[in-house]
């Protein structure tokens, strides 16, 4: 379009500028630069610290050293992102069968149920969301008294449901799911499901339907929406802190410790720069896979 | 093997694969059930639960509550730490939505018209907030507030915030821009119009419901965020999320989820209208 006009005006006189629907470079400079500027400021500046504090910060080979030689850290490192994989993979797998019924059922009820618990948590507060999990998972919460009550389990036999990962999982998933469900909408939205339904009538079951025609169709939204699940999951801050509690071996308590108990800043500075280095090799990944265009589709 | 020998055995197992095919399906359909049931639990169960124990009407939190009442409602007013905290939030929030709009939204025109240099950086950069985690993001901007010594500066945190809500507006502006023809900016020039009065008279008008969407979005964004403040909110910047962590430590007091139902409420309204916004500007 740009090309046509362009084309047509120079070959006729010098009006090209005035009649074309872009903005010329010099505007189109004064209208980013305060979005640059604020992204400079707000974005990269704070990365470039981050990475100053943790690398330059005193004997940068034995700053890294100490870090990676404490047992302690590496086990942080790694139950993060073993609990990381396991809330993706319940996210992905909870998230695809409610966005795949929501696509194929029939019933307005179930309709209803799906899309309300997508909804409701956007609606309400992410710390009274946690505050109200301590409350179901505590001894005296919610599922014990159920438990005690139906008769399952004495009195005296409550289970310590809160302050280890169990908690962390169920409350990650809890708040991992409607971002795995909307993207997953939008990668199924695009599939035909007359080709299921052909599929069954060849005589393929439901499942083998499902596994050798959605599943590939679907995959490069599946693996963009599981590449962000991912990343956001290392991230996770509120949630470890508050449903692992303060001690819980996760980056998240980690930091905080460092950052308010120790005022360790260069190990807390290390610990982000980990999760910032391996959260962009996810991404880098997953843009080498399934292209931009989809990761901006699973973001919204 | 012949023809008719390859039908003779697949008429012969037709009915064994109908029973396979039928059991299959109700494997599927109680599965099906079950993972609904928990995926519903896992969502659903702490909203209810709070809307629920809003109606306690014990003094301290107290589960099971042994009498129930409208007394969390009734002491709203006097709850004046809450009271300030939501003051705070919501001053926070509405600064730094406006912010986002007022800046990224000019960005997003020249980002999609324009010709801009280093493009794809801008955009990918602008939607970092969004993806990268978000504990190290939060440490990254302490570093740089114990730096600037601007710790628990509402001011500060405006602007960050508003950094924070950027990928709102860009993913949902930028996506109601694509969907404007170019051409009706030409028609309005051919028919007299500047340029600049063709861009502000034809495009931003038709994008105001996107930028109305995108400042709910960014504001109920800033007004839930909950790992920043923590660390850059200092001691004096006290927003609802942040007093709801330091009160978890010390004890719970059962006015917060009375304000925490009226607020799920009135988002619930706000997000649902700034959706039929979204959803009508990018058709």
């Amino acid at each position: 379009m740009a090309l046509d006009s362009g084309a047509i005006a120079t070959q006729d006189q010098p009006r090209r500028r005035a009649w074309r629907p872009e903005i010329g470079a010099l505007p189109s400079a004064l209208l980013v630069l305060p979005f640059a500027a604020m992204l400079a400021f707000f974005v990269v500046y704070p990365f470039i610290r981050l990475t100053h504090i943790a690398v330059f910060n005193g004997n940068a080979v034995e700053n890294l050293v100490n870090f990676f030689t404490d047992r302690s850290n590496l086990v942080v490192l790694q139950t993060t992102y073993v609990i990381s994989a396991i809330v993706t993979f319940l996210a992905i797998l909870f998230g695809g069968i409610l966005a795949w019924t929501l696509k194929t059922t029939r019933s307005a009820t179930i309709r209803f149920i799906i899309l309300a618990s997508v909804l409701v948590p956007f609606w309400m507060g992410t710390m009274i969301k946690l505050y109200a999990w301590t409350v179901v998972l505590q001894t005296n919460g919610l599922v014990n008294n159920f438990l005690v009550w139906i008769g399952l389990i004495p009195t005296d036999g409550r289970f310590a449901l809160l302050y280890n990962e169990l908690a962390v999982v169920v409350g990650m998933v809890s708040q991992m799911l409607p971002f795995a469900v909307l993207p997953l909408m939008v990668a199924f939205s695009s599939i035909d499901l007359d080709i299921v339904r052909a599929a069954e009538g060849l005589g393929a079951a439901r499942l083998r339907a499902i596994t050798s025609i959605v599943i590939p169709l679907a995959i490069p939204g599946i693996l963009a929406t599981t590449m962000l699940v991912f990343v956001l999951s290392t991230g996770f801050f509120l949630t470890p802190v508050i449903l692992g509690g303060i001690t819980s071996p996760f980056t998240a308590s980690l930091i905080y410790q460092n950052v308010f108990t120790f005022f360790d800043l260069n190990a807390a500075a290390i610990t982000a720069l980990v999760l910032v280095v391996s959260a962009s090799l996810v991404i880098f990944l997953a843009f080498k896979i399934v292209g931009a265009e989809r990761i901006r589709k699973a973001l919204g | 093997m012949s023809s008719t020998a390859m039908y003779g055995s697949s008429t012969l197992s037709r009915s064994n694969q109908i029973l396979a095919h039928w059991s299959i399906r109700t494997i599927f359909t109680v599965l099906l059930a079950l993972v609904l049931t928990i995926a519903v639990f896992f969502t659903l169960v702490p909203a209810a639960l709070v809307v629920v124990l809003s109606f306690s009407n014990e003094k301290l939190m107290i589960f099971p509550p042994r009498e129930w009442g409208f007394r969390q409602y009734l002491t709203l007013a006097d709850a004046s730490f809450w009271l300030t905290a939501v003051r705070t939030s919501f001053g926070l929030a509405f600064s730094s939505a406006l912010l986002a709009l007022a800046v990224a939204v000019p960005a997003a025109i020249a980002l999609n018209r324009g010709e801009v240099w280093g493009r794809k950086v801008l955009a990918g950069v602008g939607l970092a907030p969004l993806i990268l985690p978000g504990v190290a993001y939060a440490v990254a901007v302490y570093m740089v507030f114990l730096q600037a010594r601007v710790m628990g500066s509402p001011f500060w945190v405006v602007l960050v915030y508003a950094t924070h809500a950027f990928p709102y507006v860009l993913l949902i502006v930028g996506t109601a821009i694509n969907r404007i023809p170019k051409e009706l900016e030409l028609v309005a020039m051919t028919l007299g119009a500047s340029k600049t009065r063709a861009i502000i008279n034809i495009t931003v008008r038709l994008l105001l419901q996107a930028m109305a969407a995108a400042f709910v979005f960014a504001f109920i964004g800033s007004f839930d965020e909950s790992t920043l403040i923590v660390f850059v909110g200092g001691p004096g910047l006290v927003t609802l999320p942040k007093g709801i962590f330091d009160s978890l430590r010390t004890g719970m007091e059962p006015v917060v989820l009375a304000i925490s139902t009226i607020l799920m409420v009135l988002t619930g309204i706000l997000a649902a209208v700034a959706s039929y916004w979204r959803s009508n500007s990018t058709r």
